[in-house]
């Protein structure tokens, strides 16, 4: 039996401590491989504001899957920026033959007109990952961008159900070129597994394995997998956080506002 | 003084091959570099026949030798590298005071802090001093809209909080959480502006200027104020240990100070470990901000303006970066005041050109932006029009000897050619450092004899600087500080 280890000690969940000791593991069964759909609240790195929410929904092919992505960004209160995609993987890899498509949408302002899009903002992007090459288009584009002599590829949130599946061992890793956002070409990108944590979530004891996600651009990210149900629980870097589960609007300010307010009024 | 040198590039060098730039400023290397470029003159052109847009790109927190081109070898910013190729980049450009608000109000109007009355964050411009954005669309016909950062009575520009701008409001949160807005709200801006304009709804060309506002690096603040959690004692990504950037030279240089910067001095990395840690995060931060600097740029590119868009990219102020012992800013070291600032135009200005001697400011963009619109700057702004540095011409260019900065409200910088001096009102101990033979400020020599009359020339300065400024009404000339209020 592995040492319980205080959440408050544990590198990136004591971020968002108190948003762990809160967390309600689904019971229902979850198959990683198979259909499924999870909702993630968008924390600030200092785990008490909400900012908003994504939605993952993962269909299971014949070969491959599809991944339809909603993030929704908001100040705690009504959608900002949306940006909904799909990502569609053909290969027996998820890093394999990738489509994706997105659209994004700025939504009408902080106080008025909640979820309402405002039209002339929206733009698209599409892209694929094909033949060790990643090519990129949107709307206003008639040429694609394309990046070659790519090994492994990844688009966007598409980590959140790849971890899900990575074995647990130690020394693996895996090293990819990083879509983010869709459309933004991060290379170097490793996710490594780094062991095993007995640690309290919701109150109970659970053991969570770590992967890490380090590279170009990427704030040092850990995530966070149940290992009795395989789903992703948490993933946070010193900048953000994803927690599993839906936080009511405007939830949780008052922790993150200091903090914010400390850093803005004193820098 | 000498011309700076024109360079140019063939086509797309990695950062690895693009121009190096030692601290002290010297051209270490250059390679695959071309001849001189041919650039087309704007000589004799009326400046109101060719009225550019401006795309302002303000940053937050960049240091001014943090990015690859600079030679810094722990960070790869493939998109800031290729804006230098086709920019006019100077080396020694000066925040007037390396904290944000006051650094923005200086920016955003051309005046001094202790004239804008922003000499702490947070603070308001006074109202009798126009800002870019009203002066530009009074008195320019431009469309002026702003992204991202304000922090001039608020964090964030909110609808109709940024007097003279449109605002294209992006939400709230940190940098990871809002600067990939800012780029999609300033590529919305563009797209919107181009349908305008092909539907024939802007007749008569009215040009824009557009900041865009990032907030990274800045979000490294969060290791600080947070350090328990993000820089723990024991590193927590082991596997990063043999990749951390080492410390500069000058990490543990103690030079004799004002009271008040051994008091800002960061004293909660016990290892340096935690401070090259520190480090290693600083830069991924800055290769966050050269993402979205590089998907705005090719958003600009799409809307097929880049031709006749001016782009300014610069930092209100940088970082310690373990400089000093320091971490975040605030005080009168390099690291925070000095700023990057590259000013770009295809075929009007110099590509790829470092100026290595100018002593240029913040302070000059408001003049700088309205020579390009054709109208006069606002009265009494302090800064002068880069035009002259930016241009091609191989007439000398007379330009000023000293630059001041401020910080802290009553402390006061005066840069020269080669010196540095410190003088923080209130407090004895005076600072100045020779930049040619100590440009990491290791030693204090205020107090060598033989520098004597240097120390007396510098004050000087500072002594006519304080006495041509028109001071807000909030700050009191005899303390530089804020009045208290009875």
């Amino acid at each position: 039996m592995q040492q319980l280890i205080p959440i408050e000690t544990v590198v990136g969940l004591n971020q968002i401590d108190q948003r762990v000791n809160t967390l309600q593991v689904p019971d229902a069964a979850f198959d990683p491989d198979g259909n499924w759909a999870q909702t993630y609240t968008i924390l600030a790195g200092d785990g008490g504001a909400a900012h908003g929410r994504l939605t993952l929904m993962r269909q299971a092919k014949a070969s491959g899957s599809t991944l339809l992505v909603d993030w929704r960004k908001g100040a705690g209160g009504p959608t900002h920026w949306r940006i909904s995609g799909t990502i569609r993987t053909s290969g027996a890899q998820a890093e394999d033959d990738l489509f994706w498509q997105s659209d994004l949408a700025r939504y009408g302002g902080f106080y008025d007109t909640p979820d309402a899009a405002i039209v002339p903002t929206r733009l698209s992007r599409d892209g694929e990952y094909a033949n060790r090459t990643i090519s990129l288009r949107n709307a206003a584009q008639a040429a694609a961008t394309r990046t070659s002599d790519v090994a492994a590829a990844l688009v966007g949130w598409q980590l959140f159900d790849l971890v899900q599946r990575l074995p647990r061992q130690s020394g693996t890793s895996r090293t990819f070129t990083l879509v983010d956002q869709f459309e933004l070409t991060k290379p170097g990108q490793t996710i490594a597994y780094n062991g095993a944590y007995r640690t309290t979530v919701g109150g109970a004891e659970r053991t969570l394995h770590r992967f890490d996600l380090l590279g170009f651009a990427t704030v040092p990210a850990t995530f966070w997998v149940d290992d009795q149900t395989s789903r992703l629980l948490a993933v946070v870097s010193g900048l953000e956080a994803y927690v599993l589960g839906e936080t009511p609007r405007g939830g949780g300010r008052e922790r993150a506002g200091r903090a914010k307010k400390k850093a803005m009024e004193q820098y | 003084m000498a011309d700076p040198t024109p360079l140019s590039f063939e086509t797309g060098p990695s950062r690895r091959d693009v121009l190096r730039v030692g601290l002290t400023g010297a051209v270490v290397a250059a390679t695959g570099l071309a001849g001189p470029s041919r650039v087309a003159s704007a000589a004799g052109e009326s400046p109101a026949a060719s009225r550019p847009n401006v795309l302002l790109i303000v940053c937050d927190q960049l240091g001014f030798d943090a990015m690859g081109w600079t030679g810094c070898p722990d960070v790869s910013t493939r998109n800031l590298d290729r804006l230098r190729q086709r920019s006019v980049a100077f080396n020694r450009t000066h925040s007037p005071d390396p904290v944000c608000s006051p650094a923005r109000g200086a920016l955003f109007t051309g005046r001094m802090p202790a004239e804008t009355g922003v000499i702490a964050n947070a603070g308001q411009i006074r109202p009798d001093i126009p800002n870019l954005g009203q002066w530009l669309s009074q008195h320019g016909n431009y469309d002026t809209a702003y992204c991202g950062k304000w922090h001039l009575s608020d964090g964030w520009a909110r609808e109709g909080g940024v007097p003279g701008f449109t605002v294209l409001p992006v939400g709230d949160g940190q940098g990871a959480l809002v600067d990939h807005t800012i780029t999609l709200s300033c590529e919305a801006y563009l797209n919107n502006r181009r349908a305008g304009e092909q539907a024939g709804e802007r007749p008569g060309g009215k040009p824009f200027l557009l900041v865009a506002s990032y907030m990274q690096p800045h979000d490294i603040c969060l290791w600080g104020i947070q350090q328990e959690q993000l820089v723990p004692a024991e590193l927590p990504f082991p596997q990063l240990r043999d990749r951390l950037p080492a410390l500069p030279p000058n990490h543990t240089a103690r030079p004799a100070a004002p009271a008040s910067l051994d008091r800002l001095r960061f004293k909660r990395f016990k290892s340096d470990e935690q401070w090259r840690y520190y480090l290693y995060n600083y830069y991924r931060l800055v290769e966050q901000l050269d993402t979205e600097v590089g998907r705005l740029l090719a958003a600009l590119d799409r809307s097929g303006q880049a031709d006749n868009t001016v782009i300014i990219f610069t930092s209100d102020h940088g970082d310690g970066r373990a400089r000093h012992g320091h971490v975040q800013k605030g005080y009168p070291y390099d690291e925070a005041v000095r700023v990057p600032l590259m000013v770009s135009w295809p075929g009007r200005l110099r590509p790829a050109t470092l100026d290595d001697q100018h002593l240029v400011g913040l302070i000059d963009l408001v003049p700088t932006i309205c020579d390009y619109a054709g109208i006069q700057p606002p009265p009494k702004a302090r800064g002068r029009s880069l035009r002259p540095l930016l241009e091609p011409s191989t007439a000398p260019v007379d330009w000023r000897d000293h630059i001041v900065s401020q910080y802290r409200q009553s402390g006061r910088t005066v840069r020269t050619d080669r010196y540095k001096f410190v003088r923080e009102r209130g407090d004895p101990t005076l600072q100045l450092f020779d930049l040619h033979n100590d440009p990491w400020e290791t030693r204090n020599l205020y107090q060598d004899p033989a520098l004597a009359d240097v120390v007396a020339q510098h004050a000087q300065l500072l002594d006519v600087h304080e006495a041509a400024l028109d001071y807000a009404p909030n700050v009191d000339p005899a303390t530089l500080r804020e009045k208290v209020e009875a």
